[in-house]
């Protein structure tokens, strides 16, 4: 061991306390003497290990515990500062009052964290979070709330809504509400705030702007609530492509799509029920269709025509778009309204021919498919002259007919029987 | 200090960031001088409170967290002379069951190479270095924090815990050294008392210089 400098000089050489003379020296020595250069080494290392140390994280309410009674000492201080100044009890009552609703309020103010309050003050947004956010503006949400299509259609799907959806308007009520959350809830109140967060500040900002629209009337709250909410769930059936489309579309344009992309969505649930007025409609323009062009070409069966050839294709077809035009006249306003919402002639012609398949192949507007097996064991199932009938029917016909026993009401006679 | 200039101006927000950046600290550092974790947290609220209250009278004058620290060094020395004087102070952790790897004892008698000794992992690295610190006094305990965790300087904890900075020097010199002679065995090697890996052969036994005495409580 170098006996020059002792364990007090190396521990301050260490700590950076000694003057520049003897660190200077010490740093010679420590050039010249390994005993030295191990003794400072291991100094240093065992400070190093200290780093090991453990420590144990504060419970996570600790800085709110620590501001409430940092909050409740400054009210109590209020309190007792009153005392000295006033002696007589009314005057005291006179300021006191207000003084404590101020205490109360600051209590309140900082009773909660940061992130709490954000929470808090933009809970509305937070649990309405996948429908608000598609909300780009209060004037966007008007057009939303005036289209009577878009709220009764759209009421079946998940909207990720937090708890039950039913946001109080006092604070003191949400911190509450917030409390009663299960852990799922909570979750994902925690997950919509990051995503708020990410947002732009002018966009945060504008939401804001739109919730304290929406709550600032309660008789129409819901309406709005119920307008945004619907929206998301179209959306929902929309790709991601035609969601961001959407999005870039001016308002007047994007009015016009949202017209289309409910019309879409009505005509396809019209389809899965049609009322027996627009089928039989349906099947008596079909007979119309079979008259007039069987006189052109002899034999002629529309529906067939439209079955197999013209989906998508009308050019590949011989009923023209007169005779679709025929058709929709001949239908109900329900069923008119719906065309009318479409966007554009292919839509159109689309919308028909997919009611007409729905009548034919009802199965298959309902989303179920009826396999080959499934059909011959229908005809099995038929009478020996049943069989004869569906025996002398085209395949695609035969077919037809055997999905219509499937279901209970068989709206579409074929054109042999 | 910036912080606690806004604090002054009975800033709440201030206030929560002030307890944000400092929470952490300051339960270590009492943890390590009351040997509890929730009456350190208990202690911290107290020493936050008291700063909110006296923050009318702060002087920025001198480092934040000196003045703070000395805060704490009030309140943990009145906690550990209340519970001296109730006859309930307790070395921290005196349960031999509560240390996952050793006694302090067996620390002793390993720093005289008398014990073989095995490969340590990180629990029990953490085990072994709190029962290291725990065998300082408070003084040497709590001058070592203030140093090694808070960064103050010989002056910075002379003014915290008021004593002269030759003091200091002599606390921090005589804590270093005593934790040194308990944790040597252990510095290259990470080396447990009471087993040996086999084939292996304990790094104390070949070193002499490793028998040093056990460190004695010198104040």
């Amino acid at each position: 061991m170098n006996s020059e400098f002792d364990d007090e000089a190396l521990v301050a050489y260490l700590d950076g306390e000694l003057d520049a003379e003897q660190t200077q020296k010490i740093d010679q020595q420590i050039a010249t003497h390994p005993d030295l250069r191990d003794r400072i080494k291991q100094l240093r290392m065992t400070w190093d290990l200290l780093e090991e140390l453990p420590v144990d994280p504060p419970s996570p309410r600790f800085a709110e515990t620590t501001l409430e009674m940092a909050a409740l000492s400054s009210a109590a201080e209020q309190k007792s500062g009153l005392r000295l100044l006033f002696s007589n009890f009314t005057r005291i009552v006179i300021v006191a009052i207000p003084l404590l609703f101020l205490a109360g309020f600051v209590v309140s103010r900082i009773n909660q964290s940061r992130i709490e309050r954000q929470l808090l003050r933009d809970l509305p947004i937070l649990v309405d979070w996948r429908s608000l956010s598609n909300i780009d503006s209060l004037e966007w949400l008007e057009v939303l709330v005036s289209e009577p299509g878009l709220v009764p259609a759209f009421n079946d799907v998940e909207l990720g809504l937090v708890g039950d959806g039913a946001v109080p308007i006092p604070l003191n009520g949400r911190r509450e509400w917030v409390k009663k959350l299960d852990a799922a809830d909570r979750g994902r109140l925690s997950v919509n705030l990051r995503e708020f967060q990410q947002r732009e500040p002018s966009r945060q900002s504008e939401l804001r702007k739109i919730v304290e629209s929406i709550y600032s009337d309660p008789a129409t709250k819901q309406t709005y609530l119920a307008a945004a909410r619907s929206y998301e769930l179209l959306l929902q059936k929309q790709s991601m492509t035609q969601r961001s489309s959407l999005f870039d579309l001016p308002l007047e344009n994007r009015k016009s799509e949202l017209l289309h992309l409910i019309s879409s969505y009505m005509a396809e649930q019209f389809a899965k029920k049609i009322p027996t007025a627009d089928a039989t409609a349906i099947e008596s323009w079909a007979e119309n269709m079979q008259l007039k062009y069987t006189i052109v070409h002899g034999h002629y069966d529309a529906l067939k025509d439209v079955n197999m050839d013209l989906h998508a294709n009308l050019a590949g077809c011989e009923i023209k778009m007169a005779d679709f035009e025929d058709l929709a006249s001949r239908m109900s306003p329900e069923a008119r309204n719906i065309l009318h919402g479409l966007n554009s002639t292919e839509a159109y012609v689309d919308t028909l021919v997919y009611w007409i398949r729905a009548l034919t192949y009802p199965n298959e507007a309902s989303g179920e498919r009826i396999s080959t097996e499934k059909l011959k064991e229908l005809y099995m199932k038929l009478s020996g002259s049943q069989q004869d009938q569906v025996d002398l029917l085209q395949p695609e016909q035969a077919k037809s007919s055997l999905r219509k026993l499937s279901k209970p009401r068989a709206v579409l006679q074929t054109t042999e029987s | 200090m910036h912080l606690m200039l806004r604090v002054q101006q009975d800033d709440p927000v201030a206030y929560e960031l002030l307890i944000q950046t400092y929470q952490m600290r300051l339960i270590r550092f009492l943890q390590n001088l009351v040997g509890s974790e929730s009456s350190a947290e208990d202690l911290a609220q107290d020493v936050f409170l008291r700063v909110w209250r006296a923050r009318k009278g702060y002087q920025p004058t001198a480092k934040f967290a000196t003045w703070l620290f000395h805060i704490a060094h009030n309140v943990a020395s009145n906690a550990v002379r209340d519970r001296k004087r109730r006859k309930e102070y307790q070395v921290a952790n005196p349960d031999p069951n509560q240390s996952a790897v050793l006694s302090i004892e067996q620390m002793a008698v390993a720093s005289t190479g008398a014990m073989p000794i095995r490969k340590l992992d990180k629990a029990e690295r953490a085990d072994m270095v709190r029962l290291a610190v725990e065998s300082l006094n408070d003084r040497q305990r709590e001058a070592m924090l203030l140093s090694k965790f808070e960064g103050l300087c010989y002056q910075e904890i002379a003014d915290t815990m008021e004593l002269t900075v030759q003091a200091v020097k002599s606390l921090l010199s005589r804590a270093r050294v005593n934790l040194k002679v308990l944790l040597e065995p252990y510095l290259d090697y990470g080396q447990l008392p009471g087993t040996q890996l086999p084939g292996t052969q304990s790094p104390s036994t070949q070193s002499p210089e490793a028998s040093a005495e056990l460190p004695k409580e010198q104040e």
